[in-house]
């Protein structure tokens, strides 16, 4: 099935560009609702006319108060889970393929904690006023997890799902007794602010995270989708791979450092957001098929729609308040696992 | 053209009412000596935990409030204002919509990054820290000071300096019986060192069993409560009228210890004594009568 999505270039090109667009729309009407759901009555039509005026440099006819709120609160926000929703589908291709196991996914594999873990300890010794520093440190410990999920469920082969999930379960806990000591340690008043985080926090979003987070999470996104054919071939058996000319261990560490790059960058902005690359990517398959030069950019693009989408799920749900929005992308995406662990197994693609 | 001039003179008139007298703020520095500018006379307050909330309405603000958390439920009628969110949990774009002048927050409830965020938007965010009685009672003159209203915080705090004393005049020279406060029952929550409630029991003519302890908000096991034998158990409300009955079908297992044995557990409303507010003098009475219910006829108390 891989192979027949594998057509001559031009009418690949011509569908790939077909569903970017559906996707590029599904986007827009996406951010276009969230840009206008907040405690403040500033809706559709005047946010848009506000985004649309001054984009063309006229003067809006929005008052200073809804400026600020659109332009300070609502649209960093929009943007930064739109590269957060982006960053996760794609890890999610990439564990996928590594693993070649459809239920592999950051938070699921303990990538995620292990991130944590780097930015609260990167938070806790000070390296957080280095600009980078956060996001750095989350690299380190989701390419730590990642090399330790490796080496307890081991490389070679085809790896069963009992296998991923154990590992992820060993991987979690282990890091939740870390993060539980950290939390235990560090004084009262910034507990609450870091278990929020913990659990995806986009609240307190500005533009400073947004200029630290995109570029790891444009570029990565990029250099992974230069290697979309090969790990077409990946997911089909490593000899098959060696069979045909390339050079799968470079590949795989390839794959891990960017794949953990990303994880690890928004990790740090936004805390812990489950299930988001198990949803997107599972989605992306049963409508379009396993195509990793399709499967990537159209999950980055759907990615970034659905965790836009459940983030003004959270908003609205116990207004004012708001939840944490990991707990939305886990009530969706946790029936969503337990569907596919039941129905698919360790299938590939749409049935 | 004589017309003219009365038009004039009562435009005015008005027009000098309705400017304000004030028209540049004043640098002040809140509890942990951050910088920033107020207006003189603040108009348009949002609190951010239900403790100041109360110092607001006890200092005759009402009026000025235009937002508070979700769990500021004294005076009742506070809860009709609007809500911008939980005290850990801010709705930043709620309170922003409301274009405060003012912004008043506690330095361990509110989160801090939520606290530098509001900061950003240029709204002044002046957070207390009271730690003890005294500093509750300084940071009401504080509030008072900032929002004009000095006098009128100098009497409430004058009052309620009064009714600590008349709590202390009648307790002194009095044996201090153990005091176990119960915080939560599963599992067992007390307090420590550094707490109100520490101080408090202190205050109120008791010992506090687990005032050795360094962590504020401990968790006992059974074991360790029984070897404190305490005299007097205090259970917290919480918020939910049966605790007390739950509580005490769990006390009454431990035959041995003294507070059972002498029938000595009682209630104790939670917003009263965790609120750095006015109301903590009335925790205190409360607690007071509990602990030495025989000073009873020699306090008088407010109604």
């Amino acid at each position: 099935m891989i192979k027949s999505d594998q057509s001559p270039i031009p009418s690949s090109l011509y569908r790939l560009f077909k569903w970017s667009i559906f996707f590029f729309l599904v986007l827009i009407a996406v951010s276009s609702l969230s840009l206008s759901v907040g405690a403040a009555r500033l809706g559709l039509l005047r946010a848009l006319s506000g985004i649309w005026g001054s984009a063309r440099g006229l003067k809006t006819a929005l008052s200073p108060l809804e400026e600020t709120i659109l332009y300070r609160i609502r649209l960093p926000r929009v943007l930064l889970t739109g590269i957060v929703g982006m960053a996760l589908a794609v890890s999610g291709v990439v564990f996928q393929a590594l693993l070649r196991n459809p239920l592999a996914e950051p938070f699921i594999l303990g990538i995620s904690s292990g991130a944590a873990v780097g930015a609260l300890l990167a938070t806790g010794i000070g390296l957080s006023f280095i600009p980078i520093g956060t996001p750095l440190a989350a690299f380190v410990g989701a390419a730590f997890t990642v090399t330790l999920v490796f080496f307890i469920a081991g490389m070679r082969g085809r790896l069963q799902s009992n296998t991923i999930l154990l590992t992820g379960v060993i991987v979690t806990a282990f890091f939740t007794a870390i993060i539980m000591t950290i939390l235990s340690l560090v004084p009262d008043e910034r507990v609450h602010g870091m278990l929020f985080w913990l659990y995806g926090d986009l609240t307190l979003v500005n533009y400073r995270e947004i200029f630290i987070t995109s570029p790891f999470v444009l570029i990565g996104v990029a250099l992974i989708y230069l290697k979309a054919r090969d790990m077409n071939i990946l997911v089909t058996g490593e000899d098959a791979a060696l069979q045909l000319g390339i050079d799968v261990e470079a590949t795989k560490r390839f794959l891990f450092i960017f794949a953990s790059l990303i994880t690890g960058a928004v990790v740090s902005a936004s805390g812990i957001i489950g299930f988001v690359g198990l949803i997107v990517p599972h989605l992306i398959r049963m409508m379009i098929g396993s195509d990793h030069r399709f499967l990537i950019p159209l999950a980055a693009l759907f990615g970034a729609s659905f965790l836009i989408l459940a983030d003004t799920l959270a908003r609205i749900v116990i207004a004012p308040s708001e939840l944490p929005v990991g707990v939305v992308t886990a009530a969706i995406g946790a029936p969503f696992f337990i569907f596919l662990l039941k129905t698919r197994g360790t299938k590939w693609g749409p049935s | 053209m004589k017309r003219m001039e009365i038009y004039l003179l009562v435009g005015a008139i008005i027009l000098a009412l309705i400017t304000p007298f004030d028209l540049w703020g004043k640098e002040v520095f809140d509890a942990l000596g951050r910088r920033m500018e107020v207006p003189n006379r603040p108009r348009r307050i949002i609190s951010l935990a239900p403790s100041i909330t109360e110092i607001l309405y006890d200092l005759g603000l009402e009026e000025l409030v235009i937002g508070v958390t979700r769990f500021s439920n004294y005076p009742p009628r506070a809860r009709k204002k609007p809500i911008v969110g939980s005290y850990v949990n801010l709705n930043i774009e709620r309170i922003v919509s409301l274009n405060p002048d003012l912004i008043l927050g506690t330095a361990d409830g509110n989160r801090r990054d939520s606290v530098e965020r509001l900061s950003e938007f240029g709204f002044p965010v002046y957070l207390v820290n009271p730690k003890t009685m005294d500093e509750i009672f300084g940071s009401i003159i504080k509030i008072g000071d900032l929002l004009d209203s000095r006098p009128r915080a100098d009497l409430r705090v004058a009052l309620l300096r009064k009714r600590v004393q008349q709590i202390r005049e009648a307790l002194l020279n009095r044996a201090r019986p153990r005091v176990f406060l119960q915080l939560g029952l599963h599992p067992l929550v007390t307090c420590g060192q550094g707490t109100f409630q520490n101080s408090l029991i202190r205050m109120a003519g008791g010992i506090n069993v687990a005032s050795g302890q360094r962590i504020r908000y401990p968790t006992y096991s059974i074991e360790e409560v029984l070897s404190k034998r305490p005299e007097v158990i205090l259970v917290t409300s919480m918020g939910s009228p049966e605790s007390l009955t739950q509580s005490l079908s769990f006390w009454h297992r431990w035959k041995g210890l003294p507070a059972v044995e002498r029938g000595r557990i009682h209630l104790i409303e939670s917003d009263l004594i965790d609120r750095p507010s006015p109301r903590i003098v009335r925790g205190l009475e409360e607690m007071a009568l509990l602990i030495h219910p025989e000073i009873e006829e020699m306090i008088e108390l407010e109604k």
